[in-house]
């Protein structure tokens, strides 16, 4: 009998002790994030869609056409091609295509000028074709953005993104 | 308030009786008037409590539940859901029986319907004040389970029949120290009218003289209605729905207006009863009533989400090596000391 009335009001009590916890997890705050309202901020070093730096001074793509981002890039998804000889070799295209891209970041490590770089914040890159995935020369500089490994957060303004010109696929094929 | 009712009605009769119109013609006008507010009732605080409950669900397990729907927090989900069930294809089972498989949320429904009889939302307002009240809640109660069986037989299911059969054991055993909890209160008051019950209360609600049959009622009630823990007629994990699996659309949406329209009755019976009904300060006594009930709903609301479904074994051993002693001993007591006082 004595047993049987201790049981009972144990289990009364771990019930109202567990009607304790969910009371609190009722008032506690709601992890969720409402996504297209809200946005979680990125790590600052979150690796997202590439962009090719500009030099601030003179305005131009810091980029060579060295070919060494689409040598050592392991989906080998960069292509291009370069113009021009010694300090004045610019790339004439250049397309990364971000279909194959598997977000390794080899291609920014191995840049001699800093001119490649995957700290953009740029990651809402859904599109309705896989040629809407292919990036160029224009697209991925189209921001201004100068993004450097010491300084990733960009003053012109983190997720502005420019939409692909119509010709990118085929430029990618063609590569 | 009841004066006017009166009144009102009683012209009404009138004017039929000068246009020499049977009797029973303005009657039934009442009655169906009575009804559709009564489902109008059911069905705008059913879905109120789909929307409640799933936002208190959400809530504590730290997210957010409805927001998109209507704008302010999902307010209008549970009308969004309503009409999707409304329009969907009304799927009736080759191999079901088919009157038993289309009457049987009918028959839940019209249980779930019938004890708002003796529901009184205030002083008056309360469609008919029957001086059986609180037999009349019970005989009524136990209807709803009637349904249940006939549902999980007509389907021609087996996770159907299984939850069916489940129910009946579960609504037999819970039926019994319900009702022996609930005549502790009537001793008390030596009436069976809910308004009486309520009168009763001025000074003093129940549940401070009777907390242990405050405690075996809500219980009791909440296996009544089949919720967790004890919605093992329904156990997701194991009967995939239970009793209702093989109804959809419309009919579906009835089954779930029964529940919740029990829900609320059986909340609404516990604040008449032990919560001293429509009594309390300052607002209006409509609005304590509702407050209380849905307080209590939300009691309901919060055991659903803090504690597991109990097995079939347990939910017996509960029933009948816990609750009906306590309800039992509480009558006991109840009654010796109502004899010595008076």
């Amino acid at each position: 009998m004595w047993r049987y009335l201790r049981e009972l009001w144990g289990g009364f009590w771990s019930i109202i002790l567990s009607m304790q916890i969910t009371l609190r997890y009722l008032f506690t705050r709601a992890v969720t994030v409402q996504y297209p309202e809200e946005k979680r901020q990125l790590p600052v070093r979150a690796l997202t869609r590439h962009v090719l730096t500009i030099d601030l001074d003179s305005k131009e793509l810091k980029c060579t056409a060295c070919d060494m981002c689409a040598r050592i890039c392991p989906a080998n998804c960069i292509h291009l091609e370069g113009e021009g000889k010694g300090k004045a070799r610019r790339p004439k295209w250049f397309v990364i295509d971000h279909n194959l891209c598997m977000y390794c970041n080899l291609c920014v490590e191995v840049c001699p000028f800093d001119a490649i770089s995957m700290y953009t914040g740029m990651y809402e890159l859904g599109g309705f074709s896989r040629t809407s995935l292919v990036y160029d020369m224009e697209t991925m500089h189209a921001d201004g953005f100068y993004p450097t490994i010491m300084s990733p957060r960009s003053p012109a303004g983190a997720g502005v993104k420019a939409p692909p010109p119509a010709g990118a696929g085929k430029q990618a094929r063609k590569a | 308030m009841p004066q006017i009712r009166e009144e009102l009605v009683a012209r009404f009769y009138a004017l039929f009786e000068g246009w020499g119109i049977p009797w029973i013609v303005p009657r039934l006008v009442v009655m169906l008037v009575v009804v559709s507010i009564i489902i109008l009732f059911i069905s705008v605080s059913a879905m109120f409590l789909i929307w409640w409950e799933r936002k208190i669900s959400a809530h504590i397990q730290a997210r957010f539940g409805p927001m998109r729907v209507g704008g302010w927090h999902g307010w209008a989900q549970s009308i969004a859901d309503g009409v999707k069930l409304l329009l969907k294809e009304d799927i009736i089972p080759t191999q079901a029986d088919r009157p038993v498989f289309i009457l049987a949320p009918m028959v839940v429904f019209a249980a779930a319907l019938a004890a708002y009889v003796v529901i009184p939302f205030g002083p008056g307002l309360i469609v008919e004040d029957l001086n059986i009240g609180i037999l009349y809640f019970i005989a009524i109660s136990s209807l709803t389970v009637l349904g249940i069986i006939m549902a999980g037989w007509g389907s021609n299911n087996k996770y159907a029949a299984l939850g069916a059969l489940r129910s009946a054991a579960q609504a037999v055993s819970y039926e019994v120290p319900l009702v022996v909890s609930l005549i502790g209160p009537v001793l008390l008051v030596g009436s069976l009218s809910t308004t009486k019950i309520v009168e009763a209360q001025r000074y003093l609600w129940f549940i401070v003289l009777q907390p242990l049959a405050f405690l075996t009622y809500f219980t009791c009630a909440v296996a009544e209605t089949n919720r967790l823990p004890f919605d093992i007629p329904e156990a997701e994990s194991e009967l995939v729905a239970g009793f209702h699996v093989e109804y959809s659309g419309m009919r579906f949406a009835i089954f779930f207006l029964a529940e919740y329209a029990n829900m609320f009755t059986v909340c609404a019976i516990a604040t008449t009863v032990f919560l001293g009904g429509w009594r309390g300060p300052l607002l209006p006594p409509w609005l304590w009533f509702l407050l209380k009930t849905y307080f209590l709903l939300f009691v309901m609301i919060w055991l659903r989400w803090t504690l597991a479904r109990v097995r079939v074994d347990q939910l017996m051993n509960v029933a009948w090596k816990i609750l009906l002693p306590l309800a039992f001993a509480n009558l006991g007591i109840t009654g010796l000391l109502v004899w010595v006082f008076s």
